[in-house]
């Protein structure tokens, strides 16, 4: 019974391999694109989000991490010192290491102005934006 | 022309550019129109429901999970497109015996299939194809033809696996009673 099943697919399988191959008209993908553009424009696009959730993610730890560096190297003057002995909720943490680290970094860009750091930080923060902003924006146009 | 994984196609599509729909319509355009063709029998029905398929593949794009083979979904919108369509237009439907043929008598049938020449197999397919019912010949076309497994094919028509393999077997059943005759009208006109 099995052998005759398969002598009998052996057969169908040789019967098919004449089947030619079927080609819709010659205007059937322009045909499908141009209904496939109608539709774009009556629906719209298909709705997908300008920022991802990854890209939402990588902004959060950004300006989170942002607002740590800002903390650590604030000089002795910053309003926040006065206040940091009051959020300090685990006195025993050591924050050392952080602050060598962030010293290191502030040191790369220190000058012996501090108007000038000021500068190289604000110069480095709207280039960041504008990379950002760029990027945003080559996605929105790519989606018209 | 190269083309790249459909993924590659399916993102482009996602993000905005429609154009990149154009590779995918390309590269299955032919398997979709004959899967609508073996169902419907007519070029205008099928060139419809080819269209109509491709259509609602791209509105429904973003539901695509990738779970699956893209061809695997969009042939699925083919079936389901070309039922709805049957549904609407009823066609003659043939009467085809399908009892079991006996293991004797298939080797027999094999013996002198395999001595009928090229064209003449060719026309027996077309005389097939022509009579077997539309969801018959849609899946002996995925089986034989494009050579898909149960799985796959189960998945494409909604059917359970076994329910696949079962219809499959009754067809094939009834291609070899229609072989059959037709051999034994050959032999007629031989004589």
């Amino acid at each position: 019974m099995k052998r005759q099943a398969k002598k009998e697919d052996e057969l169908m399988r040789d019967l098919f391999s004449r089947q030619e191959v079927v080609e819709p008209s010659a205007s059937f993908t322009e045909r499908v694109m141009y209904r496939v553009s109608v539709e774009k424009s009556y629906y719209g696009e298909i709705y997908k989000p300008l920022i991802s959730r990854t890209a939402w993610i990588i902004i959060a730890v950004s300006v989170a991490a942002l607002v740590a560096l800002a903390i650590v190297l604030g000089g002795e003057g910053t309003s926040y010192v006065r206040f940091l002995p009051d959020v300090n909720f685990n006195p025993d943490l050591n924050l050392a290491w952080i602050s060598s680290v962030t010293e290191k970094i502030y040191r790369l860009f220190q000058t012996t102005s501090p108007v000038i750091t000021y500068v190289i930080f604000s110069l480095l923060g709207v280039c960041l934006f504008l990379i950002t902003e760029s990027l945003l924006s080559q996605r929105l146009f790519q989606k018209r | 022309m190269e083309y790249k994984e459909d993924g590659h196609y399916i993102k482009k599509v996602l993000d905005g550019e429609t154009n990149a729909y154009a590779f995918l319509v390309n590269k299955y355009k032919s398997m979709v129109f004959s899967l609508a063709l073996r169902m419907l029998r007519n070029r205008e029905d099928a060139e419809e429901v080819a269209q109509d398929a491709f259509v609602k593949a791209y509105q429904s794009l973003s539901q695509f999970r990738g779970g699956a083979r893209f061809s695997t979904w969009l042939y699925r919108i083919v079936y389901t497109t070309a039922i709805s369509k049957m549904r609407r237009s009823s066609k003659e439907v043939y009467s085809i015996n399908d009892a079991e043929v006996e293991e004797k008598e298939s080797a027999e049938i094999s013996d002198v299939y395999y001595q009928l020449k090229e064209s003449e197999r060719k026309k027996f397919l077309d005389i097939v194809l022509e009579k077997l019912d539309p969801d018959e010949n849609f899946l002996v076309t995925l089986y034989y033809y494009k050579e898909k497994e149960l799985d796959e094919i189960a998945q494409i028509t909604g059917l359970t696996k076994n329910n696949a393999k079962v219809k499959i077997f009754r067809a094939r059943q009834k291609m070899m009673n229609m072989l059959k005759n037709y051999l034994k009208e050959e032999l007629i006109e031989l004589l």
